[in-house]
């Protein structure tokens, strides 16, 4: 269908007839909530690995501004896309449908795996002050949860969101300042963050601190006005890099690197050296409550993703199938139940929950710069497209971006000599998939649909 | 695709509301979700229609709606009329930005499962 200038919304006579009821309070609280994740705590950790003494907090503020570029981007294109599907409709609109199926599997495929390093991470914490029950029963009851709680279809309502996210976020900065009155309390090196190889490698590895903010973007239709999505993930953007760089000094410098490097669970060292037991009872709700956003976002991007993979007929239709009561992807969300269980496992045999840390800052990274290049390649292609909310400095600023995020991806796959393998093999499994299997999928599915018609026509139904 | 007329989508969400009618499971189905859905063309002024839903019962009345929709279903016309014919999924347009519906999650998911009813299954 040839494209054509369309007018802005405000023209169509009825473009502000929807029910709107979300305020930037929540808006703000929903993107920073669904950043927050019990991994992160251990992305921050490895953070500081890179560089010298306490100055971990550096790369973190880089990372948030870096962050923040990368936002204008998807500000940009959240207001030309106002849709749920978000990333997948930008990459179809700026590099055609086949990129954009290869990037959205791809990008589910990891988060999901990441979910599966979230649970293992989250069960070493629950041990860690419960440890009479393994680990590995806490994980799998966490994600069975999760899996029932998506196919049952609980939101998070707005207020309570914003009482998990504000509360975790405030929670965090107040044990941070805690540990930075106690009387051991001596960073080192806070300005000199050493060698800039080993700081870029921080930043890259501080991507995964922001993953998941542009996820507020299917909020759009739902807020009192159109602009407060942008603001609301530039200032979540804001706090989380605020929060993080507070955190990572009361971090590094309560606990010790040594024994940082040698845990999946930070935060909760830091906790119980700063406040003890109760420290760590109150750290355990904070992770808990860090992990319940990122799961219920995970699983329910995930499995309305393949949900609507499965309706184009991009993956088998059995994927379509939805629970007639609660109208939730019911298969799909069994899928990932079996996906995260098998991630999740595979941590726990190889200890390398890492390894996906550093595949989504990589792969995280990858879709900035690819959102970015698609920024620059619409205010082309599209001149005439309504964008009510502009990214500043286009091309340039998009153009830097991506450059930027290109570098870290790169950076962040150097941790790990694994990444870049399983990465490239992932990349390669779905390139191959979506070029010969996709189309015989459609053409299948389109034969079954003419059959149906046929069928229809022949027993005299409408 | 053909250029598309303002009758022509017209024609179409008749044709739509008569197959939703026809079809008891979609009744049993939606009897609980009461809906204004306002369905409009981005290209042409005027094309504007209200579909509501009823305690099962589907209705279509021309124009906006009187007060404010839960669904709003934009695209250009002709994507539109293609859809409520049954000619087109609405997932392929919804992926490529080409069709934007302005929805809680869980409703823009009901609406596509009674697309998917009225046309595919």
């Amino acid at each position: 269908m040839p494209e054509r200038p369309r007018p802005a919304p405000a023209a169509l006579g009825g473009g502000d007839l929807l029910r709107r009821v979300l305020t930037l309070r929540t808006v703000v609280s929903t993107s920073a909530g669904l950043t927050l994740a019990t991994t992160t705590f251990v992305a921050a950790a490895q953070m500081a690995s890179y560089v010298a003494g306490d100055s971990a907090w550096i790369a973190v503020l880089v990372a948030g501004v870096l962050a923040l570029c990368a936002a204008a981007g998807f500000a940009e294109m959240n207001g030309m896309f106002p849709s749920a599907a978000a990333i997948r409709v930008y990459l179809h609109r700026g590099f055609g449908e086949r990129l954009a199926l290869v990037v959205s599997f791809l990008y589910i495929g990891v988060v999901v795996a990441v979910l599966g390093a979230e649970s293992f991470v989250l069960s070493q914490a629950i041990a860690y002050v419960v440890p009479s029950v393994p680990p590995l029963v806490w994980n799998v009851a966490l994600i069975a949860l999760m899996a029932a709680v998506n196919i049952r279809g609980v939101k998070v309502a707005g207020a309570f969101q914003d009482v998990l996210t504000y509360g975790l976020l405030a929670s965090l900065v107040a044990i941070s300042l805690v540990a930075f009155a106690s009387p051991g309390f001596r960073p080192t090196s806070l300005l000199a963050p050493g060698p800039a190889g080993g700081l870029l490698q921080s930043v890259a590895l501080g991507v995964f601190l922001f993953i998941g903010f542009e996820w507020v973007t299917p909020l759009s239709e739902e807020v009192t006005q159109a602009r407060l999505v942008p603001l609301g993930m530039l200032i979540a953007v804001g706090l989380l890099a605020v929060t993080y760089a507070v955190f990572v000094v009361a971090l590094t410098a309560t606990v010790g690197k040594e024994a940082l490097a040698a845990t999946p669970v930070p935060q909760m060292l830091l906790a119980t050296k700063v406040l003890g037991g109760a420290g760590a009872v109150w750290m355990l709700v904070l992770s808990l409550a860090a992990s319940a956003t990122t799961f219920n976002a995970g699983f329910g991007a995930g499995s309305r993703f393949l949900y609507a993979a499965g309706r184009e007929a991009a993956v088998p239709r059995w994927f379509a199938r939805i629970h007639m009561r609660y109208f939730t992807p019911q298969n799909a969300i069994v899928f990932l139940f079996g996906f995260t269980l098998v991630s999740t496992v595979l941590v726990g045999l190889t200890g390398r929950y890492t390894l996906l840390v550093d595949m989504g800052a990589a792969l995280e990274s990858i879709v900035y710069v690819l959102v970015s290049l698609a920024v620059i390649r619409l205010r082309r292609k599209e001149p005439d497209l309504a964008r009510p909310w502009r990214a500043p400095f286009v091309p340039w600023l998009p153009a830097f971006t991506a450059v930027v995020f290109a570098v870290l991806a790169v950076g962040a796959l150097a941790d790990d000599p694994w990444a870049p393998v399983v990465l490239a093999a992932a990349a390669l499994a779905v390139t191959g998939y979506v070029v010969w299997v996709v189309p015989r999928l459609r053409a299948r599915a389109e034969r079954e649909r003419l059959a149906l018609r046929a069928g229809r026509s022949a027993a005299g139904r409408p | 695709m053909h250029v598309a007329t303002r009758d022509e989508l017209s024609a179409a969400l008749d044709d739509f509301v008569r197959r939703f009618r026809a079809e008891p499971r979609l009744k049993q189905m939606t009897r609980d979700w009461n809906r204004t859905i306002h369905v409009a063309a981005d290209d042409v002024a005027g094309a504007e229609f209200t579909l509501r839903l009823e305690d099962g019962e589907l209705s279509l009345q021309p124009g906006p709606p009187a007060g404010p929709a839960e669904l709003a279903v934009r695209a250009d016309l002709a994507t539109l009329a293609a859809i409520f014919r049954g000619e087109m999924s609405p997932t392929e347009p919804y992926m490529s930005g080409r069709l934007r519906i302005a929805a809680s999650e869980e409703d823009t998911m009901r609406l596509d499962v009674v697309t998917l009813m009225i046309w595919d299954a």
